[in-house]
């Protein structure tokens, strides 16, 4: 047989052969992967229904080669979702998804049953990014729960999820969510263009269409947002903007991506406004410590010592007095240090990661500095920066950060402030020139568009948050109705 | 356009690398001039030679000696700062003196006070401004002071109530001498403005060093040499001319300030009983008209005190008409002979010129020549409304219960 030659030592593939209860009895074959379906529904549905049930048919329909199938999906299979097929490749691409193929003998055509897939995962509340108020859920790595985690939250037609298939091999599976009416269509064609582009063997995870569908790929800042939560997707959607999920990753990709918007984390939405807006200015405030701080203490500390108070001077020369190296060494090698622990403490297992990190604390801030290696203005300098680097809520961005964290303490050690200035103003140009899918990465600052302020270094109150964001959402800009904010009372009349 | 970015991209990196480190300084590598000094002096030669003596900032003594004990008078073993001096033809010179065996780059941006010797002061005042303010550290709220007799002995003195004499200078020029009235501390900026304007004359706060030690029992106690900052020297053509004493010092300070903080104490006499008025709040308004080629001034000064004991006189609401009538007339005096020493220095201090510049600048254009004439010549009226706002949390004087 054909299919036997395909599945050729597939151990995971099962020919289950069977007799149709008939005269002449015909043989028949159930095809499918034993390891991603649910055998328990498989064999409720379909070797039940078809091997009993037979026999209860009406006596004047009389099951033959040719009418067989027709029979089957009519009469017989309880399986909910049927399809049949007469091409020999579509059938070997639906059993490796996990379908149950039906062949019968003497018959051009197949049956495919879908039976559901065993579970995987379960649910989880998301680690990458928890949060204290909002939803628990996280997306898992099967991307048809992950839509269904999406579909609670927007129960509306207007939500779309069109599949895609991306690598010659590996045939991941691509859902693309967007809500039809409020992302441009543009931006949907655009993005399909740009996935359908896309030809490799196997795609290895959401990273990898990330890295293939970006505007500039060698972008230090992320061009492509990711997310393991639902409710931050839902809300993206809501915006005009489209959601890439990825099969076998919880992470989804979210396109277009500003600047601003790494730094919106989804509780913010959640809390109260007053206490989301001084949060988010303090994750402003954290981005400059995180990335300037080592440098501007580097500049002053070498080329600048006039901007120092003569107490803090008297401090900073008492400390420093015996050191071997010069302060920007110092910062170098503290930050070095700091870096190579972090990295260890994310590979090790949770708990050889804790004893890293006690060990690493100790060593590194104890005792380098009583052993007279550095002083402890480094480590009070890499420790605030690494504590402010963490407050950025994504994750990606927070690499950029450090990556140019380093180049500007370099320019600050060469050039003092000036050096500084001039790393920020590179830095300026270059995400001003950054786009992602079209839109300006520094919007709504650069192009200023006043109405989105309401969401960039606070987070307005819901009820004046009148309009969606003008580059992704202008389609449809009106989120709600007017004047819903707090009134006067009428005066009544008693 | 590809190659000229490629070669300007290298041309940035080749330079990156040619930069070096040559402007940088650690900061360990810095003898850290807290205070500095300047003097004229004739040297043993017979040549007159710039003397310029520093106070360096010895890091993590002053701790030590502030934690260890301040009290033994001076004896502490950790010295919280050094003293540095050099001579020299030029300030240049004088400093390289003393920078040829230091291991550190003096730096010169943590300079809060300036001392100038009273003959520097009356020789050489322009050339020292001009260096500080030429100073890639310049600092231009530097507290200016004049020494009384040479500058350099007052790097002698020993600390009070602080851990080092440089913290101490600073805040008897900044905070002490605004507070009590007996003097006022001058800024760099100020002073240089003052000093080149033509409209008025600057002044710049007196130190000198005293000698407080005073007899306990047997045993003389408190430091023996130590610093005041009383009084203010006044100047005319950038040269120092002459001195206001306590009192005239806080004449000018009504004159010419806003008092809102701070108590400044003036003694009164009333019917033969001393009493202590503390000023608390004033506002000078200044008035000056030229009439017929006249300069007529008018002061009218607001003040606004405490009176904080009782020494006899009467409080009670109804006599305080009296009290402040007599306050008024003492603090009125004051202030006249104030005027009257300035006027005797020919010396525009009191920012007369400046008034009569803002009020009316035709008049001042057709004065400016014979200023200086105009300004001895001038009709001075004083209006002093004192008014005593608090006499403290008694309503009545305490007697005994009969």
């Amino acid at each position: 047989m054909e299919l036997q030659k395909i599945f050729d030592l597939c151990a995971d593939i099962v020919f289950r052969k069977f007799t149709l209860n008939c005269e002449p009895p015909i043989n028949a074959v159930a095809v499918f992967v034993d390891s991603i379906i649910d055998g328990k529904i498989s064999s409720e549905t379909i070797l039940k229904a078809i091997m009993l049930e037979t026999t209860s048919l009406p006596a004047n329909v009389q099951i033959t080669k040719s009418n067989a199938i027709q029979i089957l999906s009519d009469r017989l299979l309880t399986a909910m979702n049927i399809k049949d097929t007469s091409d020999l490749l579509e059938l070997v691409d639906f059993v490796l998804k996990g379908r149950v193929a039906i062949v019968i003998d003497g018959s051009a055509r197949a049956l495919i049953c879908f039976v559901g897939s065993l579970q995987g995962r379960a649910i989880e509340e998301p680690i990458t990014e928890p949060v204290v108020r909002g939803p628990r859920d996280g997306f898992v790595e099967d991307y048809y729960t992950n839509l269904s985690l999406i579909r609670r939250r927007i129960k509306s037609s207007r939500l779309k999820a069109e599949l895609l298939e991306v690598g010659a091999i590996s045939k991941t599976t691509v859902a693309l969510c967007y809500l039809k009416g409020i992302a441009q269509d543009s931006l949907i064609e655009e993005v399909k263009t740009r996935i359908s582009r896309i030809k490799m063997d196997v795609i290895h995870e959401s990273g990898t269409i990330e890295e293939m569908i970006s505007d500039q790929p060698f972008s230090l800042f992320p061009l492509v947002e990711y997310t393991e939560r639902p409710d931050k997707v839902a809300g993206s959607l809501a915006e005009g903007r489209v959601a890439i999920l990825v099969d076998n990753t919880p992470m989804t990709l979210i396109v277009p991506t500003t600047f601003v918007s790494l730094l919106q984390a989804s509780e913010d939405y959640n809390n109260a406004f007053l206490f989301a807006s001084f949060v988010r200015i303090l994750r402003f405030i954290s981005l400059n410590i995180a990335l300037l701080l080592p440098a501007v203490t580097v500049a002053i500390m070498t080329f600048h010592q006039e901007i120092i108070p003569d107490k803090l001077m008297d401090i900073i020369i008492t400390n420093r007095k015996e050191l071997p190296l010069p302060i920007y060494g110092e910062i170098v090698l503290m930050e070095m240090f700091f870096e190579i622990l972090r990295e260890a403490g994310v590979r090790l297992p949770r708990t050889i990661g804790q004893s890293v990190s006690i060990v690493g604390g100790l060593v590194i801030g104890q005792a380098t500095v009583n052993a007279g290696f550095v002083g402890y203005i480094a480590v009070i300098v890499v420790s605030l920066t690494a504590v402010a680097s963490f407050v950025i809520p994504s994750y990606a961005a927070g690499t950029a950060i450090r990556i140019l964290r380093f180049g500007l303490i370099i320019l600050a050690a060469f050039l003092g402030g000036v050096g500084i200035m001039m790393g920020l103003m590179f830095i300026l140009f270059y995400l001003c020139g950054l786009r992602s899918f079209g839109v300006p990465y520094l919007s709504p600052i650069a192009p200023l568009s006043p109405r989105d302020l309401k969401d960039t270094f606070i987070r307005a109150p819901w009820w004046a948050m009148l309009t969606r964001p003008r580059f992704t959402g202008a389609n449809d800009p009106a989120r709600m109705d007017t004047n819903q904010g707090p009134t006067k009372p009428s005066k009544g009349k008693e | 356009m590809r190659l000229f970015i490629r070669v300007s991209m290298l041309i940035i990196f080749l330079q990156m690398l040619c930069i070096g480190c040559w402007d940088q300084r650690d900061t360990n590598n810095l003898a850290i001039v807290t205070a500095i000094g300047f003097d004229r002096i004739t040297d043993v030669d017979g040549v007159d030679k710039w003397q310029v003596s520093t106070f360096v900032m010895q890091p993590g003594k002053a701790e030590a000696a502030g934690g260890g004990g301040g009290a033994s008078g001076g004896k502490s073993e950790a010295i919280p700062e050094i003293v540095w001096r050099g001579k020299g033809l030029t300030i240049s010179d004088a400093i390289l003196d003393f920078t040829k065996r230091s291991p550190r780059i003096p730096f010169f941006a943590d300079t809060y006070s300036v001392i100038i010797g009273e003959r520097a002061a009356k020789e050489k005042l322009l050339e020292i401004v001009d260096y500080l303010n030429r100073l890639r550290e310049y600092r231009p709220g530097a507290a200016i002071m004049i020494a009384k007799g040479e500058a350099s002995l007052l790097f002698e003195a020993e600390p009070e109530a602080t851990i080092s004499v440089s913290r101490n200078l600073k805040k008897l020029a900044q905070t002490t001498a605004d507070n009590t009235g007996i003097a006022r501390g001058v800024e760099l900026m100020n002073f240089t403005a003052n000093l080149l304007s033509t409209d008025r004359d600057p002044v710049a706060p007196e130190i000198r060093l005293i000698n407080p030690k005073e007899k306990r029992g047997e045993e003389l106690a408190g430091p023996s040499k130590a610093l005041l900052v009383e009084g203010l020297g006044i100047f005319k053509d950038e040269k120092l001319v002459g001195w206001l004493n306590k009192e005239e010092a806080i004449g000018y300070d009504l004159l010419t300030n806003k008092i809102s903080g701070g108590d400044i104490t003036i003694r009164v006499k009333k019917e033969g009983k001393w009493f202590t008025f503390l000023i608390t709040r004033s506002k000078p308004k200044l008035k000056a008209t030229l009439i017929e080629d006249k300069l007529n001034i008018n002061v009218a000064i607001e003040v606004k005190g405490r009176i904080d004991e009782d020494n006899g006189i009467d409080l009670a609401p109804s006599a305080m008409d009296q009290v402040e009538r007599v306050i008024s007339d003492q603090i009125g005096q004051m202030i006249i002979q104030t005027i009257e020493t300035a006027r005797g220095y020919e010396s525009d201090c009191l920012g007369f010129s400046e008034e009569l510049h803002r009020y009316s600048p035709k008049d001042w254009k057709k004065v400016k020549p014979h200023w200086r004439e105009t300004f001895l010549d001038a009709h001075v009226d004083v209006q002093v409304n004192a008014s005593v706002e608090n006499t403290g949390k008694l309503g009545q004087r305490l007697e005994l219960n009969k």
